[in-house]
């Protein structure tokens, strides 16, 4: 009996402090929820109900008709890879350099591949006019040349490029890190060239981390606005990317119309989410597997993915 | 083939890996290079591969100075700790690896693999990969895929450093049948220096960069050139005494020494093995040492005793054959008489 008392207070204790902590979490959980649905969840399904309010038909057809917004897409879409393209031989490069070599200036490299992340787009767009612009340092050397960089093509790629110049080194660089040397020397005693190396060793080794970068890199490139805003002049048909040509059609009162490109920018950006939570389940599930083959020892290979996945959760 | 190596320098930093080392090892020769870490051994090996450059010295492989040879030309067949093996590729692939970097046709590297699968004995794994292996496995594989090339040298980089006694143990005796098969000139890294001695025909004993000594496993472990050599063995007992009129003494023991024939006495180590030691209940005419029996471990080949010499507090392991332990019938606080087969004696270099 006594013994039933002695253990009633603890348990009693227990009891109130385990459905305090069960009303915080729920709390918390409620909080979060709120706030993600109220400036997440509601714009997107906002953006997808004004564009599609009037039928399926007449989305179609505010896409479709306007050529100014079809050329913004085209625009875009050939603006995009290239800068995927870019930054993907950068960002292996960079990863490369950083992951594998100890030189002097290797923490500044690392420090300046950050900076994009950091600086305002806007200014970004300021560097480029003040370089390649009509009165900036190569301006009049380019334009005696015939060549047009600023609003046009090349100055809208080279700010996508810069912008997104982050994601593909910053996500290689832990990668290459954890896998180590020792395949690629192994590789080379076995007597592949460097090309070999790269192509059957390097590769393979690092494909889910890149291609995990280029899902963000292309996000982020798309949707890019501050720094081309401002080298792209934003001339109709000519320069005006699909997010600048949603502000525009915005300014303009063709709402019905941007709510439509809009919803078809959020529409990728929705699918690049599904590839990324794809590519995160597969990464994981290698994780789970190599742990139930058991044999898995200390070595590095479980340690790896490990130092992947958290890579991932981080993000 | 045979290698030459002359004058090798290496320098990490201010760190001296390799200092001033020269070595040669005869054509289909398995020599293991034994030390301490830091010792520059592995190093070396490296050297040899042509994954590190020396800044001084040259490399001769068969006559030919590949000093500035790439890796990748040398034809060096390498095996590290880790295994190293291409994690995304199965073991198929992995041994294929450095035939398909050489282009060969398909039909003979299918040959090969096999052939090499079936020499390690693991023809049923060729589809695994090698997170499905276990580390033994794994190292025979990485074996499998240094030999595909036909290389001219072999160098194995601690290769059973990660595996645990057993396996060690089982890799060490199939590495012997495998190389008096094969008879490629080997190179085998190690600290471990009962795997030198069961495996290699010749040990080279490393210490800060430098070799200690090279000879048979007989020559280095019955002839130690120095006492670091002795030291590094395994167990040794160590006496501090001195040398005078053609003895070294330690406390009552006084064995002949003629090497120094002088009156004027000098610090000398004198070192003796446990087996090397046989023990006494009584002074029976033969120098020795009195010492207290601390504890006895006849479990094992062999019953391992541990005394304390009775005049200067010295701690005396012996290892006595279990026979003997019987008949002697020891036990701890017995006071006995220590006696020496075979004593070695080394005056400490001293500068004038």
């Amino acid at each position: 009996m006594s013994n039933a008392v002695a253990t009633f207070a603890p348990a009693h204790f227990t009891a109130a402090r385990r459905r305090e902590s069960a009303l915080g979490r729920r709390l918390l959980i409620g909080s979060a929820l709120a706030v993600v649905g109220i400036f997440i969840a509601a714009p997107v399904i906002l953006i997808f109900y004004l564009a599609l309010q009037n039928g399926i038909g007449a989305y179609w057809h505010n896409l479709i008709n306007n050529s100014a917004t079809l050329h913004s897409i085209k625009l875009t879409l050939i603006v995009t890879p290239i800068a995927v393209v870019l930054n993907t031989f950068f960002g292996i490069a960079a990863a490369w350099l950083i992951a594998r070599f100890r030189f002097k200036g290797r923490t500044l490299l690392t420090a300046l591949i950050d900076l994009p992340f950091s600086i305002s787009p806007v200014v970004v767009g300021l560097m480029l006019m003040l370089i390649f612009g009509r009165l900036g340092y190569l301006g009049p050397w380019l334009q005696k040349m015939d060549i047009h960089v600023v609003f046009a093509l090349p100055g809208i790629i080279m700010a996508t490029t810069f912008v997104t110049l982050p994601f593909v080194a910053r996500e290689l660089i832990p990668v290459m890190e954890a896998l180590g040397n020792e395949e690629e020397t192994a590789a080379i005693s076995l007597g592949a060239n460097a090309w070999q190396m790269f192509w059957r060793v390097t590769l393979p080794g690092i494909k889910w981390g890149l291609l995990y970068g280029l899902i963000l890199c292309n996000a982020r490139a798309m949707g890019e606005f501050g720094a081309v805003y401002v080298v792209s002049g934003r001339i109709e048909n000519q320069t005006t990317t699909m997010p600048l040509q949603v502000q525009k059609l915005m300014e303009q009162g063709y709402d019905s119309d941007a709510f439509a490109l809009a919803s078809l920018l959020t529409l990728l950006a929705l699918v690049t989410l599904g590839l990324k939570v794809w590519l995160e389940r597969k990464t994981r599930r290698q994780l789970m597997t190599a742990a139930a083959s058991g044999i898995v020892d200390s070595n590095s290979e479980t340690q790896t993915t490990v130092t992947r996945n958290r890579e991932l959760e981080i993000r | 083939m045979s290698i030459s190596i002359q004058q090798i320098n290496k320098t990490f930093g201010t760190f001296r890996a390799v200092d001033d080392v020269s070595l040669e090892i005869a054509g289909g020769s398995l020599v293991a290079l034994l030390g301490p870490s830091g010792s520059g051994k592995t190093t070396l090996l490296r050297i040899i591969a042509g994954l590190e450059t020396p800044e001084t010295g040259t490399v001769i492989c068969h006559g030919e100075d590949i000093t500035h040879r790439a890796a990748a030309d040398r034809n060096v067949g390498f095996v590290f700790q880790h295994y190293a093996l291409f994690r995304h590729m199965t073991v198929f692939e992995n041994v294929a690896f450095g035939l398909r970097v050489r282009k060969r046709p398909k039909a003979e590297i299918q040959k090969k693999v096999r052939e090499l699968l079936a020499l390690v004995r693991l023809e049923r794994m060729e589809n695994r990969y090698p997170s499905q292996l276990s580390g033994g496995q794994r190292q025979r594989i990485a074996l499998a895929r240094a030999l595909a090339i036909e290389p001219k040298v072999l160098l194995l980089d601690e290769p059973f450093g990660a595996l645990d006694a057993k396996v060690r143990q089982e890799l060490r005796g199939w590495l012997r049948r495998l190389h008096d098969e094969i008879h490629t000139t080997s190179v085998l890294v190690t600290h471990d220096q009962e795997e030198a001695f069961e495996v290699a025909d010749r040990v080279v004993v490393m210490n800060q960069g430098r070799i200690e000594q090279a000879g048979t496993p007989a020559e280095v472990f019955e002839q130690p050139a120095n006492p670091f050599v002795m030291d590094f063995l395994g167990n040794v007992n160590v006496f501090h005494g001195r040398v005078e009129n053609g003895h070294a003494v330690v406390g009552n023991l006084k064995v002949d020494y003629p090497a120094y024939p002088h009156a004027q006495p000098q610090a000398a180590t004198l070192y003796m093995r446990p087996h090397e030691l046989d023990i006494a209940l009584k002074q029976n005419g033969v120098p020795g040492l009195w010492a207290n029996v601390n504890r006895v471990n006849p479990a094992g080949s062999v019953a391992r005793i541990g005394l304390v010499a009775v005049d200067h507090d010295t701690d005396i392991q012996v290892d006595l054959s279990l026979d003997r332990y019987t008949e002697l019938n020891l036990k701890p606080g017995d006071t006995v008489f220590v006696l020496p087969k075979k004593v070695r004696v080394f005056i400490p270099e001293y500068v004038i």
